[in-house]
């Protein structure tokens, strides 16, 4: 009785498939096989040992896993250049406006300076000082630089001042 | 070559016609049979107790048949390689879970082939082929020389095309046909085993064998005219 030609194909097929059994690694290959599943088995015990050490740049560590997984996805790796990047120019815009504020507090800037119109400070006729003299005005020895300040914030009183001329 | 008898290793590991004619060590591990060679499960019970030597031992003895199973089913050796080895060390953590009640064999086996189908499900749209040369004794096999010799004359292009057209058509199944060709008729596993390899019946593990056949004919029917 003989094979129907389905049967024979799948036979053929069958045969075929014998094909893959010649498929071979590169010699030698398994040489080195066992040893390395025995590296990493211990490797990973180290790492599992020592908590401490995660962050270090040992085999298993966090940074290896990162680098692992960025090697892996090329994607994740575009992203983690595009957030780095991201964070850089935040960072720089920042601190360009950290530093206006800044000038804007300090006025030390000369067109701020003129903006702004001037402040005079009056006291009381016996407590007369310099702004510029950093000593504490006669008879009003205060115990702490607090005391002090808290002392000029109630006495003082700005006064705006008018200084344009008039003509004659 | 991987499936011939080596002279210092114990009878499991075989040439695949002779595995098909002896008893196999995996029919052993049927309910009704003999639990696993005791040499073995002394590796294992070592292994259990943190000793890399016996477990380096169990590796040598079975990471043959456990690449060539994840190779045929990824056709990419550097997969091949990542997950074999994956698998033997996840098998090594989790010795603990290993009650004995299959053999060591059959156990890392699962582990083996449910790495694999993770990584498969994963990789899906960026499979790419990476095949190991074909062994010299390709050229003279019978089945073979019949199957391209009134192809061409030159014979280990034409090989080497056969070869990639047979793992182009492998890829093609889906991973649990995939993998019941390859066990069976790559590996040369019985339907039993497969079936516990697979966790399913014998009657799926043949239904699925018959489908996948039926689409590899269709695949490759250039070759099988």
């Amino acid at each position: 009785m003989s094979m129907s030609p389905e049967s024979k194909n799948l036979e053929g097929v069958r045969r075929l498939l014998a094909l893959k059994r010649y498929e071979q690694p590169p010699a030698g290959y398994f040489h080195g096989f066992s040893r390395q599943v025995i590296v990493r088995i211990k490797a990973g015990e180290l790492g599992n040992e020592s908590e401490a050490s995660i962050w270090s740049f040992g085999a298993g560590s966090v940074f290896q896993r990162v680098w692992a997984t960025l090697d892996a996805r090329p994607v994740f790796a575009g992203a983690f250049g595009v957030a780095v990047c991201g964070f850089f120019v935040v960072g720089a815009l920042l601190s360009d406006t950290g530093a206006t504020a800044a000038d804007n507090n300090g006025s030390s800037s000369p067109t701020m300076v003129a903006a702004q119109p001037p402040v005079v400070w009056t006291q009381g006729t016996s407590d007369q000082f310099s702004s510029t003299v950093a000593v504490a005005p006669p008879n009003q020895a205060k115990a702490s630089l607090f005391e002090e300040i808290k002392y000029y914030q109630q006495v003082a009183r700005p006064q705006q001042v008018d200084f344009r001329v008039t003509a004659p | 070559m991987p499936w011939e008898i080596l002279p210092d290793s114990p009878p499991m590991i075989m040439t695949e016609p002779a595995r098909r004619k002896a008893p196999r060590e995996e029919e052993q591990e049927l309910p009704a049979a003999a639990p696993a060679p005791i040499e073995e499960m002394v590796l294992v019970e070592r292994a259990r107790n943190g000793d890399l030597e016996a477990y380096d031992e169990l590796v040598k003895r079975y990471q043959e048949r456990i690449y060539a199973t994840i190779y045929h089913m990824t056709s990419n050796h550097e997969d091949a390689n990542d997950l074999a080895q994956e698998a033997f060390i996840k098998g090594f953590h989790a010795l603990k879970s290993f009650k004995g009640g299959s053999s060591f064999y059959t156990w890392v086996y699962r582990i083996a082939v449910n790495k694999t189908i993770n990584f498969l499900k994963q990789r899906k749209n960026k499979a790419q082929m990476s095949l190991d040369d074909l062994d010299f004794n390709a050229e003279h096999d019978p089945d073979l020389v019949a199957l391209i010799s009134d192809k061409t004359p030159r014979r280990e292009v034409n090989l080497a095309e056969l070869q990639e057209k047979l793992n182009t058509a492998m890829q093609k199944l889906s991973e649990p046909h995939r993998l019941v060709v390859t066990l069976h008729d790559v590996q040369g596993l019985s339907h039993e085993e497969i079936a516990k390899v697979m966790g399913c019946n014998i009657g799926t593990v043949r239904s699925r064998l018959f489908y996948a056949r039926q689409q590899l004919q269709a695949y490759l029917s250039d070759y099988l005219k």
